[in-house]
């Protein structure tokens, strides 16, 4: 037989051997399923956010990298397995040509497979309901990359190593640096993915951080060429990846991700200085009015408004017709970089995600808060303990806020609210399982609205007790109520 | 063809190719000799798996030892190593091909085709998608048999290449391998005296990394003439008897007191060639 015989032609051929066998790995697609099911079910609910889904869709993929990582290393040291370097060394097709088109096959097909789970997330995600925030097209890009560098290190592995574990070794090691670094502390941005990122952090120096997981992958690409035989050209590839790697890791890890708060009270010098402009800057908020209630932004998330507006709806319905003229606007607040503003004329606040079902509790409560009265006697931040120094049990307005907040979820006890990934909401009153009763109990008589409305300003007075509403509302009740402890004003 | 002068190889102090000298050309070769006596260590050189130690070949004007003439003479010969390695997630086509393209065949839809040959050759078509973890030993050594072939090689090596082979599949074989040998050079080793008297027009027979005889299959069977008997009783003064089918005593030496003289095979020639060493 002729053959056409060529270098080129021998790692070219391998190329689209390696990469067939490679489109039908298991490991590797079954990889790719898991991390789209994984990171689709994480995020059910959520509404999506363009800053961050893409990141944490990128740190998710650290699971397909680590996949690809095992599938490289197998390919690469296959040639000294299974009795065939006696059978390949009599071969004109060299190591080298071996090592080339496993090198240019598996970063190719990771990074469809990455592409594949991270823009199908992002698809998936495009068709769950409106986003907000800023998409930054470098991060699924550095989910490509990552899997590519994944993929180098494992040729790299295989290459160098006699020992089949080492590619799940190298896995593991990796797997542990990531998951122990991959918050706080610029050191996190050293590694190819990252695994948390929150919407009011400053922005990632996400350009350079794909620079220097692309400059990782070639380092490992130059280092695997280098066997068997140490060459020129590999060696001068890895050095000057790694000329590339250096400075563009330090300057991706020369900032942290999050400046962490201090202890005690938080002031503006306390800002993280890259968003403070962002967050407490003139204009940080664009602002539109929907049906009577003026509903702030930050810009890049008017598109939830709506949802906020939906979300409030019905608690807003409850409300007698005075109070609904002169509502407190809807301020979308960045919890992270909170310094106790508009103390004064507290607007309810919305966080920077939306979805999850106690951000609509907490919205709900918020309007019922103010609407009743209690709005003053709540300290709404991040607290960590449910000892509430303010018991309004026994309030005839806290069973009116119970209702309230009742047509938006149902009456509960008091406990942390999640209102975003970092921040849960405790509200500084407390109230008793009679409240929450006797609330559930005026949910299911019907005509209570017309009366709550009639008999508004006795409700709301301080003193009026929960026994002498429900008389007042026509309502039956089996048992009392006591009075809280500690009455608020 | 292949000139093979002084040839050695040590490994340690332990010499496997003690100045061996050897010319191959067309036609079938059989290398037989007790284990050690350096057959594979011969044609792993041959195969350019392995240096020499000294000594040199000449393979079609082609030196092994430089690296440009090493992969020129690799495109031109074809080997089966004693231990053949299979990748157990490949299927048997898939196989056969990766090796195709380390033969460099780079046209893809000639090369299919040529790897399509070689398991038609061998047999093994039906298990051409299937996976070689599932082949049994014989489809195995067949398997190795056809990745040898392809390109249909100047110079084929076989170590060994009976082994595992059923006694149909091993005439197939020798069909096969004698075909083959009308127009090319093969060398095979074994240590089935049979098939030596079946293929090859010339035996080899190796000693301590040295040719101790060099000639036809009825040349070696000779070296025993007049040392082969058949007695109805065991004898004793020789060391080398079995008691054959037909309930009688075949001796190789010294004729037993009620011995008649019997035609000797290629088997009887290597015993007696190789006398103490064998006996032992």
């Amino acid at each position: 037989m002729t053959a056409t015989r060529g270098i080129g032609g021998v790692t070219r051929q391998l190329l689209w051997f390696e990469t067939r066998r490679l489109l039908r790995h298991p490991l590797v697609w079954g990889a790719t399923l898991l991390v789209l099911a994984l990171q689709t079910y994480l995020s059910r609910g959520q509404q999506p956010h363009w800053g961050v889904d893409p990141v944490r869709a990128t740190g998710m993929s650290t699971c397909l990298a680590a996949a690809v990582l095992v599938v490289a290393s197998l390919a690469a040291s296959r040639d000294r397995q299974h009795g065939m370097p006696e059978s390949l060394a009599g071969l004109p097709g060299r190591a080298e040509h071996r090592t080339r088109a496993i090198l240019l096959a598996t970063p190719s097909v990771a990074g469809l497979a990455a592409a594949v789970a991270v823009f199908g997330y992002l698809g998936i995600r495009l068709l769950s309901g409106p986003g907000a925030g800023r998409f930054d097209l470098w991060e699924p890009l550095t989910a490509i990359a990552a899997s590519a560098f994944a993929a180098t290190l494992g040729v790299a592995v295989g290459r160098w190593s006699r020992w089949l574990i080492a590619g799940p070794m190298v896995v593991a090691v990796l797997g542990y640096l990531i998951f122990t670094n991959n918050q706080n502390g610029s050191a996190g941005w050293l590694l190819p993915v990252m695994q948390e990122y929150h919407p009011d952090w400053a922005d990632r120096p996400s350009g350079v951080h794909l620079v220097y997981v692309l400059a990782l992958a070639v380092l490992f690409g130059g280092i695997a060429l280098l066997r068997p035989r140490v060459r020129l050209a590999p060696a001068v590839v890895a050095v000057a990846a790694l000329g590339v790697a250096v400075p563009s890791g330090a300057i991706a890890a020369a900032e942290p991700p999050f400046v962490q708060r201090t202890a005690g009270a938080f002031t503006i010098d306390d800002v993280d200085p890259r968003v403070r402009d962002r967050y407490h800057g003139p204009d940080t908020h664009r602002c539109s009015e929907r049906r009577g209630i003026t509903y702030c932004a930050y810009p890049g998330y008017e598109p939830w408004i709506p949802l906020w507006e939906e979300a409030m709806r019905p608690a807003v319905d409850a409300l007698p017709a005075t109070l609904r003229t002169h509502l407190p606007r809807v301020k979308q607040t960045a919890w992270t970089w909170y310094t106790g503003e508009d103390s004064g004329n507290p607007p309810l606040r919305t966080p920077m995600t939306w979805g999850h079902p106690d951000q609509r509790t907490a919205l709900a409560t918020d309007l019922a808060h103010w609407a009743t009265g209690l709005h003053d006697s709540v300290s709404a931040l991040s607290k960590v303990s449910l000892d509430a120094e303010c018991d309004v049990r026994g309030q005839a307005r806290t069973l009116v806020a119970l209702w309230v907040a009742g047509q938006v979820s149902p009456p509960e006890a008091p406990r942390r609210l999640k209102i975003d990934d970092r921040t849960e909401l405790v509200y500084g009153a407390r109230w008793g399982a009679a409240e929450v009763t006797y609330a559930e109990l005026l949910l299911a008589t019907p005509g209570v609205r017309e009366r709550v409305h009639a008999h508004w300003d006795t409700l709301m007075k301080p003193t009026t007790t929960i026994v002498q509403a429900l008389t007042l509302l026509g309502v039956d009740h089996g048992a009392d109520a006591p009075m809280g402890a500690t009455p608020c004003r | 063809m292949i000139h093979i002068k002084d040839l050695s190889k040590s490994y340690g102090r332990r010499r496997a190719l003690d100045g061996l000298d050897l010319t191959l050309g067309i036609g079938v070769t059989g290398l037989l000799g007790p284990n050690g006596a350096g057959k594979t260590t011969l044609l792993r050189c041959l195969a350019t798996t392995l240096a020499p130690s000294g000594g040199s070949i000449d393979a079609y004007g082609l030196n092994p030892a430089n690296p440009v003439q090493r992969t020129v003479l690799r495109r031109r010969l074809g080997y089966l190593p004693q231990d053949p390695g299979f990748y157990p997630h490949f299927t048997a086509f898939d196989l056969v091909d990766y090796v195709a393209i380390l033969k460099e065949m780079t046209d893809r839809e000639r090369r299919h085709i040529e790897v399509r040959r070689v398991l038609a050759e061998v047999g093994l078509t039906e298990q051409a998608r299937v996976r070689t973890g599932r082949l049994s030993g014989g489809m195995r050594q067949r398997l190795a048999l056809a990745q040898a072939l392809l390109g249909e090689p100047d110079l084929l090596i076989l170590d060994e290449p009976t082994v595992g082979l059923d006694p149909e599949q091993r005439m197939s074989f020798r069909a096969l391998v004698s075909r083959l040998g009308e127009s090319r050079t093969v060398v095979l080793s074994t240590h089935q005296t049979e098939d030596v008297a079946a293929l090859c027009e010339r035996v080899v027979v190796m000693r301590a990394g040295r040719a101790v005889f060099d000639g036809t299959p009825g040349e070696l069977a000779g070296v025993a003439t007049g040392q082969v008997w058949l007695s109805d009783e065991a004898p004793t003064a020789s060391r080398v008897f079995w008691r054959t089918a037909d309930g009688r005593y075949r001796t190789l030496g010294q004729r037993p007191p009620t011995g008649d003289a019997t035609a000797p095979g290629v088997e009887d020639g290597y015993l007696v060639l190789l006398g103490e060493e064998v006996a032992a």
